[in-house]
């Protein structure tokens, strides 16, 4: 009787957080529409939406090559892999879950409810993996082996979540799946290669969220500069603000995503001549550029309303607050934009990283109320405001 | 027999040792744990009901070792934690319903009674998004009178209580501590006052 009840509590948790993740997906995209990935920062928006749709353009058009929808087939795999992982706390069931540790469940039945979970918070990911599966059987008259290892690919896509969001010490479970699939490979042919940099995507993912605890704590405490920096905190409310909330976590991550992604870029540099196809690819990096500096701004303005009360019975003066928020995201999505924008066009002109630094201190001035005061409503009515606001000032920038 | 047995208990947090080769055992009545902030009060608690895992053969409740005999061990104890982390959308009855429903029972009159006497069967159909922090609380103190409990692990029961509640409460304690293990963890030493009881203090 309690297994439906179980499993209706969190299927409705899911559904409460997955509309809490919609408003930063929202803002992802809205700070995507501000980078303009690939694109002069002039371009017109129809370029902007064209670069976008390009993954899925490619794969619906009948002329495209049995490797470039491969490819695009695994971009998106592994963006929604991504976004999914960030569901965690979603398909997890947050806190309560602890509490129910305490109560007479039978472990079986908790993996199993894990497990519909996980196969539940993967539905942006099914039709793609489906899709490719059925391409690949069809198209190449598929072998037995073939099968194989795309079932092997599969599996390991899910051992891999699993592992990730439930349970490391299934670690067992993820390393024989792993291996078997790159065991059944045969690097025969180029879209084996592309499918094994999928799979070494995926251990790469494995092992960046394996080691982000871990790792984010020793970025914590390298003695001297740690030191150092808390001096500086001790000294300052807005920067204790600032950096106690997830910000050290949040660029650790942010950078282990940006490496994955140059490697990525890298092996679509190496494949694909044509330097016009890599747009998608950059989409994607800025995409999940864009990802994580929304959720580094949401949790700047989480943290600020928790402690809302608490801090205006403090002697600080807070007016210029928003003012600093503003520069500190211009500055670090600035930097993080103009790195890649000229890395991916090879352009060196000091005026146009200046140009993105206006368009951007535009658009955040005229978001930043906004995001305030009605975002956290997280009404759909908010996204268009905002999608509206991006689009008008798109249009009128020079 | 004693209710609860705990042998070479250890619990570790990265580098921080908070117990090591912890020894006891508890009986009926009421067992106060004393301690300063950081002891391990709360982790011990944590571990005597499985959301801090334990080894094989560390903790028994009531006969059963709560690692291997997971079940039978856990439908005879009942833990109130000193947040209570309840999905917002829960309603207050909705909770109370589920525990009983996990552990194949039916709510009790006893507890009906109780939630009339601290004024809560008005908030019953709340959902727990919308109650304060003290009207969350007596729900998850509810939580003792489903499924006739022997070992109940209470950590800061007292916290965010009214003075009617809490008196009520205190009472029901006194009543309990006859037949049942009760490990509490409160900061509130007044409230227990006058009260026989066993105190155990956990060093750093």
């Amino acid at each position: 009787m309690h297994k439906n009840d179980l499993l209706k509590i969190r299927l409705s948790w899911f559904s409460l957080k997955t509309k809490q993740f919609i408003n930063r997906y929202f803002m992802g995209v809205f700070i995507v529409l501000i980078f303009l990935p690939g694109v002069g920062i002039s371009e017109n928006f129809d370029t902007l939406l064209t670069a976008i749709c390009k993954p899925f353009t490619t794969l619906s058009q009948i002329d495209t090559n049995f490797i470039e929808r491969q490819v695009n087939l695994n971009l998106l795999i592994v963006v929604l892999m991504v976004w999914i992982q960030a569901q965690k706390s979603a398909i997890k069931g947050g806190k309560f879950t602890v509490f129910l540790q305490s109560l007479p469940i039978k472990e079986s039945q908790k993996k199993i409810i894990n497990i519909k979970m996980l196969l539940l918070g993967n539905h942006l990911l099914w039709p793609f993996i489906i899709a490719s599966y059925f391409y690949i059987a069809s198209e190449h008259h598929s072998t037995s082996l073939e099968i194989i290892r795309n079932s092997f690919l599969i599996l390991l896509l899910l051992s891999t979540q699993y592992v990730l969001m439930f349970n490391r010490s299934a670690f067992n479970i993820f390393s024989v799946v792993g291996i078997g699939t790159i065991f059944t490979f045969q690097i025969n042919t180029e879209y084996e290669l592309y499918r094994l940099t999928f799979a070494f995507l995926i251990i790469g993912l494995f092992i960046y969220f394996l080691l982000l605890k871990e790792l984010t704590f020793v970025i914590k405490h390298p003695m001297r500069l740690y030191q150092l920096f808390q001096q500086i905190l001790s000294k300052n409310l807005y920067l204790q603000i600032l950096f106690k909330s997830s910000l050290a976590s949040s660029l650790f991550r942010l950078s282990i995503i940006i490496g994955l992604m140059v490697l990525f870029t890298y092996a679509c540099h190496y494949w694909v001549d044509n330097n016009s196809e890599l747009t998608p690819y950059y989409l994607t990096l800025e995409a999940l550029l864009a990802y994580f500096i929304s959720g580094f701004y949401v949790s700047i303005l989480d943290q600020r309303n928790r402690m809302k009360l608490w801090l205006v019975t403090l002697p600080v003066k807070m007016y210029f607050w928003p003012v600093r928020d503003i520069f500190v995201i211009v500055l670090i999505s600035t930097l993080m934009h103009g790195f890649f924008f000229f890395w991916a066009l090879g352009k060196s002109e000091l005026a146009l990283l200046f140009n993105v630094f206006v368009f951007h201190l535009v658009l955040l001035c005229l978001c930043y109320p906004i995001r305030v005061f009605v975002i956290q409503k997280q009404t759909f009515i908010t996204f268009v405001v905002l999608f509206i606001i991006t689009a008008i000032t798109i249009f009128n920038l020079p | 027999m004693k209710n609860i047995k705990i042998k070479n208990l250890n619990i570790q947090y990265q580098d921080l040792i908070v117990l090591q080769n912890f020894n006891a055992s508890f009986g009926k009545g009421i067992h106060w744990i004393q301690g300063l902030n950081g002891s391990g009060k709360s982790s011990l608690l944590k571990s005597l009901c499985g959301i801090v895992p334990v080894t094989n053969n560390v903790v028994s409740i009531m006969g059963y070792d709560l690692n291997t005999q997971a079940i039978k061990a856990k439908s005879q104890l009942c833990f109130v934690a000193d947040k209570p982390e309840v999905y917002p959308f829960m309603s207050g009855i909705g909770f109370l319903k589920l525990l009983a429903r996990i552990k194949g029972v039916k709510l009790s009159d006893e507890l009906f009674k109780f939630m009339d006497a601290i004024n809560l069967t008005p908030y019953k159909d709340i959902n727990f998004s919308e109650m304060s922090f003290g009207t969350r609380r007596k729900f998850t103190l509810c939580s003792v009178f489903i499924g006739n409990p022997q070992v109940i692990l209470l950590d800061e029961p007292f916290n965010g209580l009214d003075k009617t509640t809490t008196e009520l409460f205190r009472l029901w304690l006194l009543k309990a501590r006859n037949e049942k293990c009760l490990l509490i963890v409160s900061h509130d030493t007044h409230m227990l006052d006058n009260i026989h009881k066993n105190i155990i203090v956990l060093d750093d």
